[in-house]
């Protein structure tokens, strides 16, 4: 009897087999990706969407000589099996030869056994629902009204390849997010988590409420550089664009990313240490890549200075090293990306930073950051939920809200109080930093 | 496919949903892309499953499955009452859906070459080609790319509709870039969010020329290595192309979905300062600015037949001579507004996402200049034309955006080339200072396949007609060098 949450490995591997032996490529590799999800979404203090999702997707990677060709179903029939693998050799064959292409990983390291949480399996509709009747109830204690997200996922994911590679995995996923509103400020909180009953619903929407409540009358200021105090969700959403420009190791060979001919050299402050680490349990854990590769931890910064990027095979082939174990899903062009990324935490609390700064600005979360110049690593992005003003070493109210528009390597040059408390967002864990002169180009109405 | 979504519906109903409906959809995609002489993707997918919506107890539930036996989908309409009844406890007031006529339709796609005959070996070819004119103009990266999809679907409700669509979509688009010290510069053609894709067939692709682009395409990358930076400071701008497609959708499109303005994004893509007081007196732009919704536009990537609740496709004004007219609505949101009716704008990320207000395509309605005439009464001002980056507030009120390349105009000529040109705005200031839109000589639907909004996330292939606009006094040039 299986103790599988969604599905086994024998199960899982067999449906790779499967395609596998019916494969006419030279070769060939299997992903199979099975999920289960529900989610419950709340505003207005009620839940308007509560929604699940079974899927199971195959994705098979052929190749003949260095011509590749992909394709994918979710017809996992004998017939919806032998069409996919017979699609992706065709399509094999008529590609045009990718030189760079260095043929499937050979079977390596064993990527390490990681399983899924039973009480995310169990994370159901009535419970979730409970979740956000709490949230819901103290939203309304204090006057406020309730919006966000609740949701749990089980997936399984095995990859199989012709010489050899075979890698398995169970993985859960539980996240609450909320925003919760006052007449003219509102506040946020998030927790996500392999294990559902990690997440405290009630202490989530009591911290939301707290922010809205505080950043309650907000006053204009005028944009500029400021002193800047970035509380880690805030801290996670440039890292995230950050690591996706400058860590990449196709934009990195391409001469996209912004550590172009940089790598070794010191490209921002000596407290800045930024690592990649799909195995530490801090994060959302993933053992192995889309090539059934273990993922390595990889140092992307260090003391300041640039180390990284992450590599699947192509891209480590192309700069003579090994992969990282950072491949994606076969099709997807973008390039290895750091999904597991880590900012070395510090010895100051909030607190510190707060009393240690005469006049500055308190951010709670950016929103809609996007890459202004991904090749000088210049970032955009607006302030949102809890936007606060310090003067002589204390928060005297909420502000409305900025722009920025800024160097993200030339403000972690510029940090000098780094939080000793990190917090996870999907890709990122970080802690709260200050940044000297932060610039903000611009500000809006609420 | 009709059995698959009756029996969904019936389940549902006998487990106690006062209305349910379903869609069964397949859809297969193509895609290709050459990039620096390889074929880097040839993908080929297929993907298929039946959604089930519910309204029980007076909440919504919703269920998808990719198993398409009987028993799995009875099972799935079964937990979407489930989920409905989960939900029902935080309800203040029951679900109520505006009315419709229930259709019963076939609808197929409209082409004129199917792109099932257009062979893969020869997709390739026509990159192949466009990569190598490209890479002789000296870029360190040529791409091209084309892609192919074909979705058939059926929508039954409850309530007696029965809809089979078929629908194509086609498109396909080159890119270059250039590096240098410290630069990396793209161009695109004929726009950077896809190329051009519309619900036509291989036709788009012939129409596109790709190869009489590519090389224009890869040298004005390499010459914007040795343009000058932008400048900083207030010009008139002139906007056109994909980036007057992309103002038109984040500042417009976005803040005009009524779930968005009623608080249900309020989490994550934010609200609107677009709030309903404002409809009908607002003035959103200037005089000459007309903005409709229009589903119903030939080979737009935001039209079609009908919604997923089963609402036929419409136009409706958006903004009628710079006054807020009007939201894209959806069955619920309509009744809550008290509208007679929704105005079809309900859109799923396939048979997996519940359907949500998504744009249909926005059109800014041409002017009655022409765009050479627009650039010859400009006396001091830069044309930029396709998007690199965007970044808007949680209101749609405060905008930055980057261009891959500007055009310096100096007394009415296009005076040179600028690298990364930027600009920023607030919204109703910015459409406010609009004097120009040009003519229908120049107005094309742009269409946008990556329009993101929704938890679970969810991507809508979304369409924006417009020619080009000029708008006074902006401010340009936001990035400091360091």
């Amino acid at each position: 009897m299986s103790d599988a949450l969604l599905m086994g490995r024998d199960e899982a591997l067999g449906i790779c087999e499967r395609v596998l032996a019916a494969s006419g490529a030279d070769q060939t590799e299997v992903n199979l990706l099975a999920r289960r999800s529900g989610l419950t979404r709340f505003a207005r203090s009620h839940i308007h969407q509560s929604v699940a999702e079974t899927n199971l997707q195959v994705v098979v990677r052929a190749a003949i000589g260095e011509q590749v060709g992909v394709a994918s179903t979710n017809d996992t029939s004998d017939a919806g099996l032998a069409d996919v693998g017979e699609r992706a050799t065709l399509l094999a064959s008529l590609s045009t030869p990718d030189d760079n292409f260095p043929g499937l990983p050979e079977p390596g390291d064993e990527p390490a056994s990681l399983s899924g949480s039973p009480a995310t399996a169990d994370f159901g509709p009535e419970a979730r629902a409970q979740a956000v009747r709490t949230c819901i109830a103290i939203a309304r204690e204090r006057g406020q009204t309730a919006a966000g997200a609740c949701s749990a996922t089980v997936g399984a994911h095995a990859v199989a390849n012709s010489l050899g590679v075979r890698a398995f995995a169970e993985t859960t996923r539980a996240n609450l997010r909320m925003v919760l509103t006052g007449d003219d400020s509102s506040g946020f909180a998030q927790a996500h988590a392999a294990d559902a009953s990690e997440i405290d619903a009630p202490a989530l929407a009591r911290t939301a409420a707290d922010t809205c409540a505080r950043s309650a009358g907000p006053r204009s200021v005028e944009p500029g550089r400021w002193d800047a105090i970035l509380e880690p969700p805030a801290v996670t959403d440039l890292l995230f664009f950050l690591a996706i420009s400058a860590f990449n190791g196709l934009a990195c060979h391409e001469g996209r990313s912004p550590l172009c001919g940089r790598m070794g050299e010191r490209v921002c402050g000596e407290s800045i240490a930024l690592w990649d680490d799909g195995l530490d349990p801090r994060g959302l854990r993933r053992a192995f890549d889309f090539e059934g590769l273990p993922r390595r931890r990889v140092e992307l910064i260090s003391d300041g200075v640039a180390v990284g990027p992450v590599h699947d095979t192509r891209t480590a082939a192309l700069t003579g090293t090994r992969s990282t174990g950072h491949a994606a899903l076969p099709g997807n062009t973008f390039g290895p990306v750091p999904a597991h990324i880590f900012l070395r935490t510090g010895d100051a609390t909030v607190s510190d930073m707060i009393a240690a700064t005469e006049r500055g600005l308190l951010i709670t979360r950016f929103h809609y950051t996007n890459l202004v110049d991904p090749r000088r690593a210049i970032l955009t992005g607006m302030t949102r939920d809890g936007t606060f003003l310090i003067e002589g070493g204390e928060v005297v109210g909420g502000v409305r809200n900025l722009r920025f528009t800024e160097n993200m390597l030339g403000a972690l040059s510029r940090v000098d109080m780094i939080g000793r408390d990190g917090r996870l967002d999907q890709m990122a864990w970080a802690p709260a930093l200050r940044v000297r002169d932060f610039r903000f180009s611009g500000a809006t109405e609420f | 496919m009709e059995r698959l979504t009756r029996s969904a519906v019936e389940a549902a109903v006998s487990a106690g949903a006062s209305y349910a409906d379903a869609r069964v959809i397949e859809t297969r995609i193509e895609r290709a892309l050459v990039k620096n002489g390889a074929t880097e993707a040839l993908v080929a997918g297929v993907d298929r499953g039946l959604g089930v919506r519910v309204i029980a107890d007076g909440a919504w539930g919703f269920a998808g499955t990719c198993e398409l036996a009987e028993p799995a989908i009875r099972d799935a309409a079964r937990r979407a009452v489930d989920l409905a009844r989960a939900a029902a406890p935080t309800i203040d007031e029951p679900v109520r859906l505006a009315p419709v006529e229930p259709a019963v339709a076939e609808v197929a796609a409209e082409f004129a070459i199917d792109p099932d005959d257009v062979p893969v070996e020869d997709r390739i070819a026509l990159l192949v080609a466009c990569d190598r004119l490209m890479r002789a103009e000296g870029v360190a990266i040529a791409s091209g790319y084309v892609s192919v999809l074909r979705r058939d679907q059926h929508f039954a409700s409850s309530e007696g509709a029965s809809i089979f669509t078929e629908r194509i979509e086609t498109g396909g688009g080159l890119g270059a870039t250039a590096v240098g010290e410290g630069l990396a510069c793209r161009r695109s053609y004929p726009s950077s969010h896809g190329g051009r894709v519309e619900t036509r067939g291989w036709e788009v692709i012939d129409e596109l020329a790709l190869p009489d682009h590519a090389a224009r395409t890869a040298a004005e990358a390499r010459r914007l290595l040795d343009a000058p930076a932008c400048p900083s400071g207030e010009m008139d701008l002139i906007l056109a192309g994909g980036q007057l497609a992309l103002q038109l959708h984040e500042s417009c499109g976005h803040p005009i979905e009524l779930d968005r303005v009623l608080g249900t994004e309020a989490s994550y893509a934010g609200t609107s300062f677009l709030t309903p007081d404002k409809l009908g007196g607002f003035r959103y732009g200037s005089e000459i600015v007309n903005i409709t919704a229009d589903a119903t536009l030939p080979g737009g990537l935001g039209s079609f037949a009908y919604d997923d609740e089963g609402v036929p496709a419409q136009r409706s004004w958006i903004v009628k001579d710079g006054i807020f007219a009007g939201y894209l609505t959806s069955r619920e949101t309509a009744a809550q507004l008290g509208l007679p009716g929704s105005n079809g704008c309900m859109r799923a990320d396939g048979w997996a996402r519940l359907p949500l207000i998504r744009m249909t395509n926005i059109n800014l309605e041409p002017g009655d200049l022409s765009r050479e005439e627009i650039i010859a009464s400009t006396e001091r001002g830069m044309l930029m034309e396709e998007n690199l980056s965007w970044s808007i507030d949680d209101r749609r009120l405060n905008f930055q955006f980057a261009a891959e390349c500007g055009w310096l105009i100096e007394d009415g000529e296009i005076a040179g080339m600028v690298r990364h040109p930027t600009y920023t705005g607030i919204t109703p200031e910015f459409w406010g200072s609009c004097d120009a839109v040009a003519d229908r000589e120049s107005w094309r639907v742009w269409g946008i396949p990556n329009c993101g909004k929704g938890e679970p996330g969810q991507t809508a292939h979304v369409g924006h007609g417009v020619s080009a606009a000029r708008f006074r006094g902006v401010r340009v040039g936001v990035v400091e060098d360091e």
